[in-house]
């Protein structure tokens, strides 16, 4: 069995206190306060071993590295603080040694974007929406691991295709867990959405994609999709989007 | 756990199965059975499931309209809906004969795992190859049959996700040490599960009420739960996609349970009429929920 690796968590009390230092702060300044460690970080009792911080230092360094490539710190324009998100889930899934069970902790994740890489989150939201510097699901990194996580196609000649749809597919995708908690099935239905995108024009894709996620999400009751092979999960998936896309080509 | 919700197909009655209760192994050929929760669980365990299921296969078919040229297997899927981890554990082969007996052995690697999860045994229809017919299953994966149980992994479960918390020390932002308790809402969006995002502190400075929160003092109970379900209803209401009512929101989300609590506390008003009240009406909308809550069962 692979080493699992615990990772240090800010409880809720904590992570609000340093959200109340972080939020007003510059770029810079919180390029200095980066760290890895934080006194009130707490670890798992049990289930593994704690990480090292050199290896999170070796994440932040690989995390800067991806930034500055895109013009971080100074550099803020909106195409060049969204290509890191790309660049960024890369590096997550390559460099964090996390598995599922971990990752699925908000306080890790408050850990990521307070403590460890403060600037990051705030260079790309620069209004610091506490959401996005919280964990949870719209937290600025942990959604990018997750994304990265569930759609990365390995064995594809392009592997982060599907995490190049628009971000409000994905973000419509990814924040309905009940349709995207399989890996199958959620590249399934991230490449029927990437369809619908190419087909559906102008202000109706997002209705269009939607619309989509409702009717897969219909679906889940009557059908197991996770005993059905690759093919068959490819075959009904692609039939709903083709549905969706043949509505809406019709009605626009 | 049944099925709330009713399929468009003829599916099996629960006489047409026999199901054994599921045990889990911490050492080889020593089976446990499973309650409501696995003590001792880590990441570092391969959580080893076991039960026999018997499935009256012909009776089966005759119940879901369907002939011998149909497929079935029996198929167990693993959910952790907080670790966003679902599989599928195990596929027996095609029932074929009259009567099927299954021994069911599945691991699952606990590193995927949070929280707590759902063992789901069903009987699925892999292929149809009978002519098409109304109130026939016909999609390959048709559930005919769906069993879930709910497995607690961290901690001993509980209705309502209760933490204790020193105010005055660990919540000094919220500028409120004498306050009893504080409910906190934080999902980041509706598809997030409840259990996940709702959390009630209560304040260990303020002893006398939590000692009575703990005992479960059916007035303390009622409090609560009210501010719980008001904190939810707020949540959802400053939505934009929960207004325009397409409950779209799988069970056990945030979502879901506002749905739930709006339909109970407001009966015959939509989402948007809700809205409405509570923003113009705050102590009305209050008092909906209260009223809601002070009929509920307790405990």
């Amino acid at each position: 069995m692979a080493d699992v690796f615990l990772f240090p968590r800010l409880p809720a009390s904590a992570a609000r206190a340093r959200l109340s230092d972080v939020l007003g702060k510059s770029v810079a300044e919180l390029s200095r306060q980066a760290a890895t460690s934080h006194p009130e970080a707490v670890f798992a009792a049990t289930g593994g071993r704690r990480i090292g911080e050199d290896l999170l230092k070796k994440l932040r360094a690989a995390l800067v590295g991806a930034a500055h490539q895109l013009g971080f710190p100074n550099d803020t324009r909106q195409e060049s603080i969204v290509a890191f998100d790309l660049a960024a889930g890369r590096v997550l899934l390559a460099e964090l040694p996390i598995a599922p069970g971990e990752a699925s902790r908000d306080e890790f994740w408050s850990f990521m974007s307070l403590v460890l890489a403060p600037d990051l989150a705030t260079w790309r939201f620069s209004d610091q929406n506490e959401r996005r510097l919280l964990g949870g699901v719209r937290n600025t990194f942990q959604r990018l691991w997750w994304r990265a996580y569930l759609l990365c196609e390995p064995q594809e000649p392009d592997p982060w295709r599907l995490l190049r749809l628009p971000e409000d597919a994905l973000v419509g995708l990814m924040e309905r867990p009940s349709i995207s908690s399989n890996p199958t099935v959620t590249r399934s239905i991230a490449r029927g959405i990437a369809d619908i995108a190419a087909n559906v024009n102008g202000s109706a894709r997002e209705e269009a994609w939607r619309d989509a996620y409702k009717r897969v999400r219909q679906r889940f009751p009557l059908v197991n999709l996770d005993v059905l092979p690759p093919a068959e999960v490819a075959s009904q998936i692609d039939s709903i989007c083709r549905a969706v896309m043949a509505a809406f080509v019709a009605k626009h | 756990m049944t099925r709330r919700y009713a399929l468009p197909f003829k599916t099996a009655l629960p006489a047409d199965l026999d199901l054994g209760a599921w045990h889990y192994e911490r050492e080889p050929g020593v089976p446990i059975r499973i309650d409501e929760s696995i003590a001792g669980w880590d990441y570092l365990m391969q959580l080893r499931l076991q039960r026999e299921v018997a499935v009256k296969t012909d009776r089966l078919r005759a119940t879901c309209g369907l002939g011998p040229e149909s497929d079935i297997i029996i198929a167990v899927t693993i959910l952790s809906p907080q670790s966003r981890y679902r599989a599928s554990h195990f596929q027996s082969g095609f029932l074929k004969t009259a009567y099927s007996l299954e021994s069911i052995q599945c691991q699952v690697d606990c590193a995927n795992l949070a929280g707590s999860i759902f063992i789901d045994t069903e009987v699925v229809l892999t292929k149809n190859l009978g002519p098409r017919k109304a109130f026939l299953a016909h999609f390959p994966g048709s559930r005919l049959f769906s069993e879930r149980i709910a497995v607690e992994l961290e901690g001993s479960s509980s209705r309502m996700p209760v933490e204790v918390a020193k105010f005055s020390e660990q919540f000094g932002w919220l500028s409120a040490p004498r306050a009893p308790w504080y409910v906190s809402c934080e999902g980041g969006s509706l598809h997030t599960p409840v259990m996940k995002a709702l959390r009630v502190y209560l304040n260990s400075d303020e002893s006398a009420f939590a000692e009575a929160a703990r005992r479960a003092d059916p007035v303390i109970v009622t409090l609560l739960g009210a501010d719980a379900t008001r904190r939810v209803l707020l949540e959802a209401l400053n939505e934009p996609g929960f207004l325009d009512d397409s409950k779209d929101y799988a069970d056990g989300t945030l979502g879901e349970t506002a749905v739930r609590l709006l339909s109970a506390c407001f009966p015959g008003h939509t989402a948007a009429e809700v809205k409405s009240i509570s923003d113009r009406d705050g102590a009305k909308f209050d008092a909906a929920i209260q009223s809601f809550m002070n009929v509920a069962p307790h405990g």
